[in-house]
């Protein structure tokens, strides 16, 4: 299948002073097909959460290329970028990342509205979709105060969806919940991952990366292994996919 | 430990300390400077009041005078402590000629009166505040003269009537305690004796100035009803010691009194700011509020961190302040030193203005520690709480989903005003003090400037007026129905009308006659505006001025006596009117008047509109050459203008000022928004909100508390403005503007936008800098 993201030697400097500086990312080449559903582990400082941010184009990479959909996005500009993550990208964060003074259909609809692509009444329509199928159709109207922390990532991930992006990138997104909520959400994204939509994920979480198709391993700014686990479904034992990845991490020194 | 906490906090917040720094500063230094102004102005004209010793009581007439009665009257009466007759001899503006000036000064209404130096009193005065003395063939010309046509020492005066020339070199310049201020229209000249004889007999227009000194400056009201009692000329202008100093007090007071206002706004503003700045530097220190708590420090010493911190920046903005004031001071008060002379320098003049300062100073200090109370016992829960606030909840009917609006963005910013607007308060209220800053000095420019001011000098609006003074014709009723005859049949001009002012003797609430002018006319011909009731329509009706009305205790509907000949006649007051002309009391009426009585004639002119105003004052003025011939807009500015020139000064620097403060209340404001805003603003970013789309949110909010300001600002501006300019300007009861809507309505407000705009934008730089790691902050 033909790669929807494909990153080449990239590096990612941090200069801490005129003498002192820290390389996060070291030569790292990653490359997802379209539909994919992947997820990178590592230790805390390992650099996997650096990657995912350059890679979406939330942070410059020092150097390196960056492909997505065939366009590079490395040298785009402030604005350009700006358009790629309304368009294209849907973000899940560790926290909902909701906007205060928005009630939460609001929070859902405004990066639809904002990109214009169609109509404010299919848009609305849409969101009460996704927030049908999220199961929170009834916090509508309520404030970001009046949702449970599982629910509010439930809100994030329609956000994140309103604007039907190539790709789903998610910086630990189930690192706020608790194990119920978590394998909520997890559900949640292996059903929209089924429709097709790319996802990216960066988790601590064994139990969430064993539900993702690949798993890439990174240490000292490398990726230094892959594990594919396949697509995962309700038949299979989910138990024997988190002992396979679990094995093969401890073969990777985690 | 204090000292480098506060250098930290100062680096930190650059901007927040230098407003704050400036707006104290800068009202550090307008309160010193107006105590200065005020202790200058008073302490002048005492100094000069005391030199050049002015009359307590002065009857003018030109009515032939009987010295030995006046003596007499003066010998009898034991509260005159000495009197003298000051001869005025009138030269009308046409026959002088100033400096190397080949015009003559025809059209001027300035009454040139040239008079020989007073023995007893009334001194005339030099500009060292020496009683001047002129040899023959030497003059001294009257400061107003000297700033008008910018003369100098050793600059010539010339006299020409017919054969008659005489050339006079100007050897000194007179402050003259009774005549100084622009708003008196009579200046007088020094000559020498033997120069003013042979000048009185060649042009023996005299008028005389009765005037007395008394033993106690308290005895003015008695020793004017005595006056008025007796049979000596009151037929002219009765002045009295109070008002020669409220004359010379006008002008600068006005300056004085604008410039309180403007630092009274500026301490309410930095008093304001300090309130929003300490808020927010407490949200943001409160977990270290909360740590310094945990670890036994008293809620005492946390508040004295922070008001060491306040009080640093004052201590160091007012004694600035002051040092610019003490410095600079002899900006403001240049005017005052060239009519009054200069005040010595004693401790107390340069003492007071720091107590200006230190008034400043205190205030700052007392709203500090105010404000700091309120923190005394909010608990760290309830500090979390205001923080929730200040960042804003979701508002029920203002949404997004549910919203037409066409810009998301501007939708975004609007709700953010409306949701959180106990943050923008203050900058609705800066918004609002700027435009009235800008708007009122303008506004009431316009309106001395408009040629409709006219009305608030007693007359309606009209072209040109002529003004026929008795002491220049002989024959004052042949004279005006001359040219009264010739205006009916000029083609150039649509309306006229005499106006006839003569003096009467009317009941005061005393139970004493006393001296009242009414002007008798056709009153439709140029209507007037009354503040109330309407003009008289027949004799038994008499219109009042504002201040003659108060002096009189009467309103619409009461009656006044008047004594008409020796008839007593119960006039009934059918209106009130504006007039700040001739120390604002005057009436009109339609009463029978004898040839004796009239003190002066004027006419008013319409003129067709393809006729110029200045041709026609100028064919006029050939015509008949010893009236008085103005175009209107010429009289106002004559008669205005050191006032107009003063505010002038305070329109621009209040025009200046309000932008300036907008600028930088904006700015401090939405940096400080931007910084709390912080973690919204990396989400916004991280979901591909472009950057100049969080910009205009920023614009948006601006915008709104902007269209907000500028409403109650323009209302306040003509409602309260209109009341203030009352308040400053004497025989005016209610002010209209004259409103410039150019000025007013569009310049000023799209200049104010502008500023706004640019400055959130400028201040939007910082968005562009926040990554969406801030988030998670």
């Amino acid at each position: 299948m033909k790669n929807i993201l494909e990153a080449k030697r990239l590096n990612k400097v941090y200069e801490i002073s005129k003498e002192n500086s820290l390389q996060v990312l070291r030569d790292v080449e990653i490359s997802i097909p379209q539909g994919e559903f992947v997820s990178v582990m590592g230790a805390s400082g390992s650099g996997k959460s650096t990657l995912l941010y350059n890679i979406s184009g939330m942070d410059r990479a020092t150097s390196g290329s960056i492909l997505l959909c065939d366009e590079e996005i490395s040298t785009m500009g402030e604005d350009d970028l700006s358009a790629l993550r309304l368009e294209k990208m849907g973000f899940v964060f560790q926290q909902s990342n909701l906007l205060a003074n928005l009630n939460i259909l609001d929070n859902i609809v405004y990066p639809g509205f904002a990109a214009k692509k169609v109509n404010r009444k299919d848009i609305v329509i849409a969101a009460k979709k996704l927030m049908s199928r999220m199961g929170i159709s009834a916090l509508a109207d309520n404030d970001i105060t009046q949702a449970s922390g599982g629910q509010l990532q439930r809100v994030a991930i329609c956000r994140a969806l309103i604007n039907d992006p190539i790709i789903l990138f998610g910086d630990e997104p189930t690192g706020a919940l608790n194990s119920k909520a978590a394998n909520d959400v997890m559900d949640i994204l292996t059903d929209i991952n089924g429709n097709g939509t790319t996802i990216m994920l960066v988790t601590h979480d064994a139990k969430v990366a064993a539900r993702t198709e690949r798993v890439f391993f990174m240490a000292d700014g490398i990726i230094k292994g892959e594990c594919r686990l396949g697509k995962s479904n309700k038949e299979q034992n989910p138990k024997a996919r988190e002992k396979h990845l679990s094995q093969w991490l401890e073969e990777m020194g985690l | 430990m204090f000292g480098r906490l506060l250098i930290k906090y100062i680096l930190k917040n650059k901007v927040i300390t230098a407003t704050l720094f400036l707006f104290i500063l800068v009202s550090a230094m307008l309160v010193s400077s107006a105590v200065h102004i005020v202790i200058t102005l008073f302490g002048s004209i005492d100094n000069l009041f005391e030199q050049a010793r002015p009359p307590h009581f002065v009857q003018m007439t030109s009515e032939e005078i009987n010295r030995y009665e006046i003596d007499i009257f003066a010998q009898n009466n034991p509260l005159v402590e000495s009197h003298q007759v000051v001869d005025l001899l009138g030269i009308d503006g046409a026959n002088i000629y100033i400096g190397n000036n080949t015009e003559s000064k025809r059209g001027s209404i300035i009454d040139n009166s040239f008079v020989i130096q007073n023995s007893l009193f009334d001194f005339l005065l030099d500009t060292d505040s020496n009683i001047i003395q002129v040899n023959n063939g030497e003059i001294a010309a009257p400061i107003f003269h000297m700033q008008q046509y910018d003369l100098q020492i050793g600059d010539t005066v010339r006299i020409v009537d017919g054969d008659f020339d005489m050339t006079f070199t100007i050897t000194a310049f007179v402050r003259d305690a009774q005549m100084n201020p622009s708003i008196v229209t009579s200046k007088r000249w020094v000559i020498s004796e033997s120069d003013w004889q042979k000048l009185y007999y060649n042009a023996p227009e005299m008028e005389h100035l009765i005037s007395f000194r008394l033993h106690d400056g308290a005895a003015i009201g008695e020793f004017e009803a005595m006056y008025q009692a007796s049979n000596l000329p009151q037929t002219g202008i009765a002045i009295t010691y109070p008002l020669f100093r409220m004359l010379n007090a006008i002008t600068d007071g006005v300056l004085a009194a604008a410039i309180a206002l403007i630092s009274l706004i500026l301490v309410t503003i930095a008093v304001l700011c300090l309130n929003f700045t300490l808020i927010a530097s407490i949200e943001e220190d409160f977990r270290e509020i909360g740590v310094m708590k945990a670890i036994g420090i008293n809620g005492k010493e946390i508040r004295r961190l922070y008001m060491v911190r306040y009080m640093a920046i004052a201590t160091v903005a007012c004694i600035l302040g002051y040092g610019i004031a003490y410095f600079a001071g002899g900006l403001f008060t240049a005017n005052i030193a060239l009519y009054m002379g200069s005040l010595p320098e004693t401790i107390w003049s340069r003492a007071l203005p720091s107590l200006g300062a230190l008034v400043v100073f205190l205030t700052v200090t007392a709203f500090c520690s105010l404000i700091l109370r309120k923190f005394k016992k909010i608990s760290a829960v309830e500090a979390m709480r205001d923080i929730k606030v200040a960042t804003g909840k979701a508002v029920g009917s203002f949404r997004l989903s549910r919203s037409n609006f066409k810009n998301i963005h501007i939708f975004l910013g609007v709700k953010a005003v409306l949701n959180r607007f106990r943050m923008y308060w203050i900058l609705c209220f800066i918004f609002i003090a700027a435009i009235f800053l800008m708007v009122v000095p303008i506004n009431l420019l316009n309106t001395l400037q408009s040629p409709d001011f006219v009305t608030y000098m007693g007359v309606g609006r009209s072209d040109i007026r002529m003004d026929i003074a008795t002491r220049q014709n002989e024959d004052i009723v042949i004279r005006y129905r001359e040219i009264d005859y010739f205006l009916s049949s000029h083609t150039g001009i649509t309306n006229h009308a005499v106006m006839v002012t003569a003096a009467y003797r009317v009941l005061n609430q005393d139970g004493l006659f006393e001296n009242i002018r009414v002007e008798i006319g056709d009153f439709s011909a140029f209507p007037l505006n009354y503040t109330a009731g309407h003009k008289p329509t027949s004799p038994g009706e008499i219109a009042l001025s504002h201040m003659n009305a108060v002096e009189f205790g009467v309103n619409i509907g009461d009656t006044i006596t008047l004594l008409v000949g020796d008839e007593q006649h119960s006039l009934t007051v059918v209106g009130i009117y504006n007039d700040i002309t001739y120390g604002g009391r005057t009436a009109k009426g339609l009463l029978p008047y004898l040839p004796e009585n009239i003190l002066w004639v004027v006419i008013n002119i319409a003129v067709a509109e393809s006729v110029s105003v200045p041709m026609l004052v100028e064919e006029l003025g050939m015509i008949f050459p010893n009236v008085s011939i103005t175009s209107i807009d010429e009289y106002i500015s004559q008669t205005m203008g050191g006032l107009i020139g003063q505010l002038s000064v305070v329109a621009i620097l209040g025009f200046g000022l309000g932008l300036l403060l907008s600028a930088l209340i904006t700015a401090m404001l939405f940096k400080m928004l931007i910084a709390k805003d912080i973690s919204q603003i990396a989400i916004m970013r991280s979901i591909g909100i472009p950057y100049r789309s969080i910009c205009l949110q920023y614009v948006a909010q601006a915008a709104t508390v902007l269209t907000v300001g500028l409403v109650i600002g323009s209302i306040a501006a003509v409602v309260l403005g209109q009341e203030l300019a009352g308040m400053l300007i004497p025989g005016v009861s209610t002010m209209r503007f004259i409103i410039n809507p150019v000025l007013s309505y569009v310049v000023s407000p799209v200049a104010l936008g502008l500023v706004v705009v640019v400055t959130v934008f400028v201040s939007c730089v910082s968005v562009k800098k926040i990554s969406v790691m801030k988030m998670t902050r």
